[in-house]
């Protein structure tokens, strides 16, 4: 039997009385591409803290490559490389700067450090911005950056927080090229994202959650699948877009026709 | 992961090693970029300044508590001994407190997703607490303290250095642990807001110390009829005065005595004292005084490794993590910062919880600075200047 590349069983994680996740229970392949995906205050991130240790569950277990993965459990967070929520970027520093201060926390010798720093400011066009400080980014070199920063030390499995958020089409591309790059090579991608395009292209797999529940976990087909057959035998044979799957099993609550609200909008 | 070392060592090995230098070369690179800019000169440049007058201070106080010291010690009135110890703990655990913001406060959490041990994470967060202002003044005392006892009765010198050493050590210790809990309690706008009110209190309060202390020598004018009437009359006065203060205070002086011998500023004069004494079991008392001494700074360094250990581990310790936003006038990230100006990126790494001075010199100035010329952003140093026009007057 495979070895799962991340595993969790009944994981939850309570704030005083508010459950921010409930019961999570889930696996991703080796070298699968796993979208992970929800509603705004649904859990997600709440999800890749425990994933990658930075916050404790409350009750259930997580394996990161078929070990237990706790915060002390350096060997496993050697192998995984996280894009947190926030980027969590040291503004003051440069670019190279920054990347050898994780390569190095990383345990990366310091030659293996510089050299992958180039390559990675080469890979990712900041080369030519090596004096700025991060601090005077754009939003998109921030995201290449912090991408850079969780890939220096070679990950096996990598955990994105909303990578692509407000990152413009080109170096959408780059970050792409890099990660499926990364899949070619074996690595597994914990992708969550509100970009319901990019999951579509990119991922195998997805699950969503909702209100901190898992509500649906499986190929973007078989889910595609359990969405149709509930419908209206007219309406089956339409193929469905992730969109038109995520809204059907999260519901489109909220989502008022624009007649009925806000008529005073020109 | 290729490249990546698979040893894991200890706090100590080679790795944890490879961290320490990754870190200080870190720091040096974040002081080096923030000359870069006018600001970060502002800042650097403020704070310079801030630290100079704090040195002027410790030194002022470090004199201070050596003369005590010594007269103390050279005129044998050792039942106030404890009294300079218990200045410097006061200094050491309450300054910090109130000019929290001011101080460089390295958030550790950043480290947590890296592959750090907890030893080297709970020796970082120790490192990381020597440079500030409360270890600085507290140290300066305590060499003051031990001059000053050395010089009366050389024959001192180790033992008062040995209990001062260790003083020193549950000093450092115990408000790193302070600092571990409150940074996550002051991350919440109502514990600030009370916090607040409570050091506005402590001001007002300051304020009405010496009416409140002379009241009755200016309520009660009295009219003498020749000099010798006047200084009878006053001498008779004090003399009342004070068998009233004995009788009313005395038995709450001698309980209050009894109950610091117990505690570290009173053990460490204990240990000096006794060894000064130079009778049978004296030397067994010292030693007696200094063991009790050493375990409070195995208490107060595991109330430290209690609580990190729990931030070690992502256990959010009861408050909510997802109340734990990052306060709008706190140089933070928040979720989803986009652009952090040189400000908000410097603040990520030198996070720092508020003190409840801060907080109203912040808004006494932000009122101030509304109506003028608003200063540079170096404010983490300019508010140490401000700080240090306001913290003397609580010294």
């Amino acid at each position: 039997m495979e070895i799962a590349a991340i595993q969790t069983s009944s994981l939850t994680r309570r704030f005083g009385a508010l459950t921010a996740v409930e019961d999570v229970t889930l696996s991703v392949a080796p070298g699968q591409f796993f979208g992970f995906l929800g509603p705004n205050g649904a859990g997600k991130s709440t999800t890749i803290k425990m994933l990658t240790g930075l916050l404790e569950p409350s009750a259930g277990t997580i394996e990161i490559l078929g070990q237990p993965f706790w915060a002390g459990a350096l060997d496993l967070k050697r192998q995984i490389g996280v894009v947190p929520e926030g980027m969590a970027l040291l503004g003051r520093l440069t670019a190279p700067e920054y990347l050898r201060f994780v390569g190095r926390m990383y345990g990366l010798d310091r030659v293996t450090t510089n050299q992958r720093t180039e390559e990675l400011l080469d890979f990712m066009q900041l080369a030519n911005e090596t004096r700025k400080l991060v601090t005077d980014f754009s939003h998109g070199m921030q995201k290449k950056l912090a991408m850079a920063a969780a890939v220096i030390h070679g990950p096996k499995v990598l955990f994105l927080d909303e990578p692509f958020e407000g990152v413009d089409a080109i170096a959408a591309g780059t970050l792409k090229t890099m990660l499926m790059g990364m899949i070619s090579r074996g690595a597994t991608i914990f992708l969550t994202t509100h970009v319901l395009e990019i999951v579509e292209r990119l991922c195998t797999h997805v699950a969503i959650i909702s209100k901190g529940r898992l509500v649906a976990n499986g190929s973007i087909e078989e889910l595609r699948a359990g969405v149709t057959s509930a419908l209206p035998g007219a309406e089956q044979e339409q193929r469905l877009t992730l969109e038109e799957i995520f809204l059907s099993i999260v519901g489109a609550g909220g989502v008022q026709e624009p007649a009925q609200e806000l008529s005073w909008l020109a | 992961m290729a490249g990546v070392s698979a040893t894991a060592g200890s706090w100590l090995g080679h790795d944890a090693r490879a961290q320490y230098r990754a870190l200080a070369s870190l720091r040096w690179a974040m002081l080096k970029n923030g000359l870069r800019s006018i600001k970060g000169k502002f800042e650097v440049g403020a704070r310079t300044v801030a630290y100079v007058l704090y040195a002027a201070m410790g030194l002022g106080l470090g004199v201070g508590a050596g003369a005590a010291s010594f007269l103390l010690v050279s005129h044998g009135k050792w039942q106030f001994l404890p009294v300079p110890f218990w200045l410097v703990f006061l200094i050491w655990q309450f300054v910090p407190v109130m000019m929290a913001s001011f101080q460089e406060q390295f958030d550790m959490s950043i480290l947590l997703r890296f592959p750090v041990r907890f030893g080297s994470y709970l020796l970082l967060w120790i490192v990381f607490g020597l440079a500030d202002i409360s270890t600085i003044l507290g140290v300066l005392c305590c060499i003051g303290i031990w001059v000053g006892i050395t010089v009366a009765r050389p024959e001192l010198f180790a033992w008062a250095a040995l209990g001062l050493v260790i003083f020193a050590a549950f000093n450092i210790l115990l408000i790193r642990a302070v600092f571990a809990w409150i940074d996550r309690w002051l991350a919440q706008r109502k514990t600030r807001e009370i916090m607040g009110g409570i050091f506005m209190v402590l001001i007002l309060s300051l304020q009405l110390l010496n009416p409140a202390l002379h009241r009755q020598r200016h309520s009660h004018p009295q009219v003498y009829s020749s000099d010798g009437d006047k200084y009878v009359a006053q001498a008779r006065e004090y003399r009342q005065r004070e068998a009233d203060f004995k009788a009313r205070y005395e038995p709450m002086l001698q309980t209050a005595d009894a109950v610091q011998r117990w505690l570290p500023p009173g053990l460490a004069a204990s240990a000096v004292h006794q060894t000064a004494m130079q009778q049978p079991g004296s030397a067994a008392g010292a030693f007696g005084s200094l063991g009790l001494l050493g375990l409070y700074v195995l208490a107060a360094g595991g109330i430290l490794a209690w609580r990190l250990r729990a931030e070690y581990r992502g256990e959010s310790l009861g408050v909510p993590l997802v109340a734990r936003r990052p306060r709008p006038d706190c140089r933070c990230h928040g979720k989803g910062t986009a652009r952090p100006d040189a400000h908000d990126a410097a603040a990520l790494f030198h996070r720092s919880p508020a003190g409840a001075g801060d907080c109203i010199l912040r808004r006494l100035s932000q009122g101030a600075w509304s109506r003028g010329t608003r200063l540079p952003d170096g404010a983490a140093g300019c508010r140490g200047l401000r700080a240090a026009g306001v913290h003397p007057v609580f010294l």
